[in-house]
């Protein structure tokens, strides 16, 4: 649903992410919650909780392919990156050790400053998945 | 007297069968045109890839379902990104780049065959470096006519007195249905209700704006019974309507581009729940208005919390609503 992101979050890529053979944190794969594609810059940040553990702006990369990742600051100015509607972003959030095995409560909320209104737009979703 | 409104859809009504994928952009004309509507439409940043740059490739496609399907290209929507592109860095959009933004639209708008760009809402030395290009291209650039503001309001007008300053026929304007309340929104009153409003405190302000009361004795209501902001918001919701006059139409039909269809439920009466959409059909058809009514679903955002968003079926009740008035207008003469 587009705008109040009843399914922005993707089952598909929750995973740990390792570094050098270790587990440095983990990934979410998320769509716009909003009805079209946007230049990144528009991307006020976002908010992560897994099982009541909180993670913000200063925790979290954002790549539209996997590869190339941004942090937020340097997303904000990015304003000819366009993120294309529907399409797969990914999000790493710094948690040395990673997530164990098993079924965690996850929480993401997207903020995105959409040209109409004063303030950005704060849509979430929270759902049990599981790190495989 | 004979209706000339011809019938289109914005495929944002459609959107939430896009964005789950049951329908493709193809699906969605084809759904239009199943109606026996032929006015499309469409928000290229939703439904079309590399936006603003459109590939020979998809433009073949496009108008290859034009043809398949007997519609027309008749406009697409706009975005005043230049207001927050560079927010996050505390900075404005240098000018050059807010006309080029604009003028991407106008070039995608053009490639599309689409007549004219609704939303384009920028001052008027952006408008002064966009109306040449515009004309060069013979786009219209289009105001949409939104509540809360109406026809003769000052947004309006100044973007009118903008377009006679100016001198060119390439502006005009696309007055929304949502100007036209005839009471609040029920899907958006029963959204506040779920979300712990008081139902009485909906009731009693839609009571009291029947009853004449002013929106300060309703906010001294609110204040004096210590509402909380959810309930303050159903009141709003209830008592705050746009309720433009539908005769001012007839003065502003040398500007009018399009008209939005917006609505939000459409009952199994076949009745939009809250908009007025008999008096301003009937003042176009007096007019003899002859461009597109293109509906615009919104109710989705408002439902889906609950139920299955069904934006084609909605807008085909929309239709049906929409020529059932035709008709009975033409048969009262």
């Amino acid at each position: 649903m587009p705008e109040f992101g009843t399914s922005i979050v993707c089952d598909q890529g929750f995973k740990n992410v390792f570094e050098n053979g270790e587990p440095v944190g983990f990934q979410v794969r998320i769509r716009i919650s909003y009805y079209r594609g946007i230049p990144v810059s528009l991307l006020e940040g976002y908010e992560v909780v897994v099982d009541g553990e909180e993670f913000t702006n200063k925790d979290i990369s954002f790549s539209l392919d996997g590869e190339k990742f941004y942090t937020m600051e340097e997303l904000g100015c990015q304003t000819k990156l366009r993120w294309e509607y529907g399409d797969k972003a990914y999000l790493h959030i710094k948690k040395p050790g990673g997530l164990k095995r098993g079924l965690h409560n996850v929480k993401v909320t997207q903020h995105i400053n959409v040209p109409y209104l004063p303030f950005a737009t704060g849509f979430y979703q929270e759902r049990k998945m599981t790190i495989v | 007297m004979k209706s000339k409104i011809k019938f289109g859809v914005s495929l944002y009504s459609y959107q939430d069968e896009f964005f789950r994928r049951t329908m493709t952009l193809e699906e969605c004309i084809q759904a239009v045109a199943d109606m026996g509507a032929d006015g499309i439409e469409i928000i290229p940043e939703e439904m079309i890839r590399d936006f603003p740059n459109l590939s020979d490739e998809f433009l073949d496609k496009w108008f290859g379902w034009m043809d398949k399907y007997g519609t027309k290209p008749v406009a697409i929507d706009a975005f005043n990104d230049e207001r927050t592109i560079y927010k996050h860095m505390g900075k404005e959009m240098p000018f050059d780049e807010v006309v080029a933004l604009h003028k991407s639209y106008i070039d995608v708008c053009y490639k599309l065959g689409c007549k004219y760009i609704r939303g384009m809402e920028t001052d008027e030395k952006v408008l002064r470096e966009l109306v040449p290009y515009a004309e060069e291209k013979d786009v219209y650039i289009g105001l949409e006519v939104h509540a809360p503001h109406g026809i003769m309001t000052e947004r309006t007008q100044n973007f009118l007195n903008i377009k006679e300053k100016i001198g060119t026929k390439h502006m005009g304007i696309i007055p929304d249905f949502g100007i036209w309340e005839k009471r609040g929104v029920p899907v958006i009153i029963e959204q506040c209700i779920r979300d712990g409003a008081p139902r009485e405190s909906a009731e009693f302000a839609d009571e009291k704006r029947r009853a004449g009361w002013t929106w300060g004795q309703m906010q001294q209501w609110l204040d004096d019974k210590n509402a909380t902001p959810i309930e303050r918001d159903v009141v709003r919701r209830a008592f705050c309507l746009t309720q433009d006059d539908p005769q001012l139409l007839r003065q502003a039909m040398p500007h009018i581009l399009g008209i939005h269809g917006k609505f939000w439920e459409m009952t199994d009466e076949l009745e939009e729940a809250s908009a007025d959409y008999e008096n301003p059909m009937r003042i176009l058809i007096e007019e003899g208005y002859d461009g597109y009514i293109n509906s615009e679903y919104e109710g989705g955002r408002h439902i889906q919390d609950i139920e299955e968003v069904r934006g084609v079926e909605q807008v085909r009740r929309h239709h049906a609503m929409m020529r059932n008035i035709v008709d009975k207008i033409e048969r009262e003469g």
